[in-house]
């Protein structure tokens, strides 16, 4: 869950104003989605990773992504393999069972992967670099509505809370001799997980009873127009940084189109993808 | 609102409600009118109604939870009945008694930004009031915390400060200081004091501390089985000791004091302030000199326990939680004996909680050691060790599962490993010990709060550990529900078990436990017998800790040869009684 959490630091990506992350990761998802080429998507993954290390995300983050990016990064490989339609020239690597792996297919495979990859690894950009709490003002400064921001921000939250309730259910059952770490799968589904799961959905249950008469009394929903204790105002490095990424992503459109939406160097790339 | 002006903060007449799903109403024909700046405080045992009451205030009752109501119920002039919570809340402030659940942000500040945002208070104005409540609390150094990684006293204030920033005409807080140190509680009061006085803010707050209500109400209000039983000026209230003894609300030590002492002073009307009952005793004492010594010769004689032969063993532990770069422990070292009886007191936030996670092995000390019964527990597994040591959590809903009492106390004793009929004997024995043979069979859910506090002690003494510690078994209990689970405690330590019990409550610590230990943040600022400690006031107040109420006023008449180190009421009376009869 350490990858939609925030970390705080003091990093000049922390300081950038959540609309400004916003417009960042809007232009390279942008980029991302259109082109296909490999070399622009690489250059925005590169980018990304830029970014990470400017603030300071633990990379340990990273990891995880690409073996989330690498499963079905795989899994597109060897579908796309065995099951793209050849447009026109193509290279038969093996065949199984009578069914063709083509290499454009494997590489088309490749390129979603690659393409997921870099459009994942902008995400936590924003999230692990922003409280909720701006990042809701930010939202609210795009006039959405704060009922909608709301359940936004309250599900970005429950995460936490669920875990926090956990693991104190989990404490008080160890406290009582209860190790379901220890068990076997059957007992684990017979015996481990009731302790733990009862309490849990009980806490939950009064406890989102007891939220909603919170929420209620401290004036959610008054009929006043809401003001927001952030300040989303835009500062000089927020402009500044809007152009930079705007030119980088307008220069990778420019690259794209010069050297081919889809094909990219290799020639490989079909028009498949191309909007 | 041209409306407000000439109506009572509080009129509620003829009142009965019952929640949906119930038989018998949870309040009875209540008539409770509160002017505009009025200060009230309602007492009551468990169960009494007060949470209800509170809730009739900003129209959670009827309007978000439901139920029948009857009799009007009219706040700064609207009738709940008709009217949003939201518009209930530009007038009225409510603390609820569990702050967790009504801490949902992702950090301080913007918790208590809520309401004011939600009010469309202006941001300028908004960080002005923030800065001014988070003083007020004592949470400004925490302002960027998620409120989750707060101790549970300052999750309290943090709810506290999120309300008071709307800046109500009423403010409504239930318990508000259930886990709050003694002083973190008076300055709770105190504050509310102010803002009553500043700002005319009426202030309604149920509480169990009957100190406090009688320090800083101008009435107090009785609630009992859904009614109001007494209702009147603190002095007057707390003056009806047989009513108040009967239905179980602490009465202030104080006026037990006078009350106990009334045929022998010739007192007809009691005080609630310890400077009058003071002055009282002063008067009295004018000229005599109590020789003290022939009655502290017995005390003496019952044995001082032995401070701690190692039965627990702490050596310059320190500890750090993952991802902080402060010591929640530091180089705290001591040594517990076997059979002793041990409080824990300090601050919120001093490390309490901590110390005993650390000792019972749910954390493991950074550095440092700890030996129980000998044995290096570093390695040690808490599923393994909890035949040796039980820890009893502040809250008891985090671990009730089985469909029965009896169930959910056999389940430590298997996952132990006894046989059955050790299992069948160690339930028996836990049901007993804790009082709850006649819930046996009951569903655990179905219990009151206290006695689920009461099955969650159970639940752990089934698993026969010798030693037993005791997290905030106070918290949200009343009077009779606090001296149940310090007997529960008594008892077993009776029976030789280990003792540690951290609270905030210092009459009770200062009646059960023979030693304290007293913790400023993040280590121990003293460690000695009770009374000894109890002397060392300026020591205490660093840790935002005073004595008991019994052991000021003795303070306050050390000069007549009154003994400062006084712990209890009887022991007063004891000695002003034999003076009489000279």
């Amino acid at each position: 869950m350490s990858l939609l959490t925030f970390i705080k630091k003091d990093t000049p990506v922390h300081r950038l104003n959540p609309l400004t992350k916003m417009f960042m990761i809007g232009i390279l998802w942008i980029v991302a989605f259109v082109s296909a080429n490999m070399i622009v998507m690489l250059a925005v993954l590169v980018f990304n990773i830029i970014i990470w290390f400017i603030g300071k995300i633990p990379f340990s983050n990273l990891k995880i992504l690409l073996g989330v990016v690498a499963i079905v990064g795989i899994l597109m490989i060897v579908i796309q393999g065995f099951f793209w339609h050849p447009t026109g020239e193509y290279t038969t690597l093996f065949s199984l069972l009578g069914k063709d792996f083509l290499l454009e297919g494997a590489l088309f495979g490749l390129t979603l992967a690659v393409k997921l990859l870099a459009i994942a690894s902008a995400i936590p950009i924003l999230v692990m670099t922003t409280p909720v709490s701006p990042f809701m003002a930010a939202l609210a400064a795009l006039k959405l509505p704060f009922k909608f921001i709301f359940v936004f921000g309250t599900a970005m939250r429950l995460v936490p809370l669920v875990q926090e309730v956990f693991d104190e259910i989990r404490e008080a059952q160890r406290l009582r001799g209860h190790n379901i770490t220890r068990m076997n799968l059957w007992k684990k589904i017979t015996k481990g997980y009731l302790p733990l799961f009862i309490p849990l959905l009980l806490s939950l249950l009064r406890k989102t009873n007891d939220m909603d008469i919170a929420i209620e009394s401290r004036a959610f929903g008054a009929p006043v127009k809401r003001s927001y204790l952030e300040d989303v105002s835009l500062k000089g490095r927020d402009y500044l940084t809007m152009i930079v990424v705007f030119a980088f992503g307008a220069g990778l459109m420019w690259l794209s189109s010069y050297m081919g939406w889809g094909a990219g160097v290799t020639g490989w790339m079909a028009p498949a993808v191309v909007p | 609102m041209p409306e407000t002006e000439t109506h009572n903060a509080i009129e509620l007449v003829n009142l009965t409600y019952t929640y949906p799903e119930q038989d018998q109403p949870a309040l009875k024909d209540v008539t409770l009118v509160i002017e505009k700046g009025e200060y009230v405080v309602v007492v009551g045992p468990n169960g009494a109604g007060k949470t209800t009451l509170c809730l009739h205030m900003n129209g959670v009752i009827p309007n978000v939870l439901g139920g029948r109501i009857k009799g009007k119920s009219e706040i700064m002039g609207l009738n709940t009945r008709r009217h949003h919570v939201y518009d209930m809340a530009l007038h009225v402030g409510i603390v609820l008694q569990d702050p967790e659940a009504q801490l949902f942000t992702s950090d301080v500040r913007s918790e208590v930004a809520f309401a004011a945002e939600n009010l469309g208070v202006p941001r300028e104005e908004m960080i002005k009031r923030i800065d001014w409540i988070l003083d007020v609390v004592r949470l400004k150094d925490f302002v960027d915390r998620p409120p989750a990684q707060l101790s549970g006293g300052q999750k309290q204030r943090l709810a506290i400060a999120s309300s008071l920033v709307m800046q109500p005409n009423i403010i409504v807080l239930d318990e508000p200081t259930s886990q709050l140190d003694p002083i973190g509680s008076q300055e709770v009061f105190s504050v509310l004091r102010d803002l009553n006085k500043e700002l005319d803010m009426t202030v309604l707050i149920s509480t169990h501390k009957s100190d406090y209500a009688a320090k800083f109400a101008d009435r107090v209000v009785v609630l009992n089985e859904g009614k109001i039983v007494a209702e009147g000026p603190p002095e007057n209230v707390f003056s009806q000791v047989d009513l108040l003894d009967k239905i179980n609300v602490q009465v202030p030590a104080i006026t037990r004091v006078e009350w106990e002492m009334k045929s022998e002073l010739g007192i007809t009307d009691f005080s609630i302030h310890l400077d009058e009952t003071s002055a009282k005793l002063k008067k009295f004492l004018k000229g005599k000199n109590i020789v003290w010594e022939t009655l502290t010769d017995q005390e003496k004689t019952s044995e001082t326990p032995a401070l701690g032969e190692g039965y627990v063993e702490l050596d310059q532990v320190t500890f750090q939680y993952p991802g902080t770069k402060v010591n929640a422990l530091q180089d705290v070292s001591l040594s517990v004996g076997k059979g002793e009886f041990v409080g824990i007191i300090g601050q919120n936030g001093a490390g309490k909680t901590t110390l005993v996670k650390n000792i019972i092995g749910l954390l493991k000390p950074t550095s440092g050691k700890i030996l129980i019964d000998g044995k290096d527990i570093s390695e040690e597994l808490v599923e393994e060790m909890a035949q040796t040591i039980g820890l009893v959590l502040q809250n008891p809903d985090a671990q009730l599962f089985a469909m029965s009492v009896e169930e959910e106390v056999a389940f430590g004793a298997i996952n132990m490993g006894f046989s059955e009929v050790e299992v069948a004997e160690q339930v028996e024995y836990a049901i007993a010990a804790t009082g709850l043979e006649e819930f046996k069979e009951n569903y655990p859910f179905n219990l009151s709060f206290g006695d689920r506090r009461k099955l969650s002690v159970a639940a752990v003494v089934s698993m026969n550990p010798d030693i037993l510690i005791f997290d905030e078994p106070t918290t949200g209990q009343d009077y009779k529900g606090r001296r149940e689970l310090a007997d529960i405690a008594r008892n077993l330590n009776e029976r030789g078990r280990t003792i540690i019990m951290i609270t905030h409550d210092m009459d009770l610590i200062a009646e059960y436990t023979r030693r304290l230990i007293v913790m400023g943040t993040s280590r121990i600022l003293v460690d000695g017998p009770t009374e000894e400690i109890f002397q060392q006031v300026d020591l205490l107040a660093e840790t935002f800790i005073e004595p008991p109420q019994i052991t000021q006023l003795a303070q306050s008449l050390e000069k007549y040869g009154v003994p400062g180190e006084i712990l209890a009421v009887e022991e007063l009376c004891q000695i002003l009684k034999k003076e009489m009869g000279k």
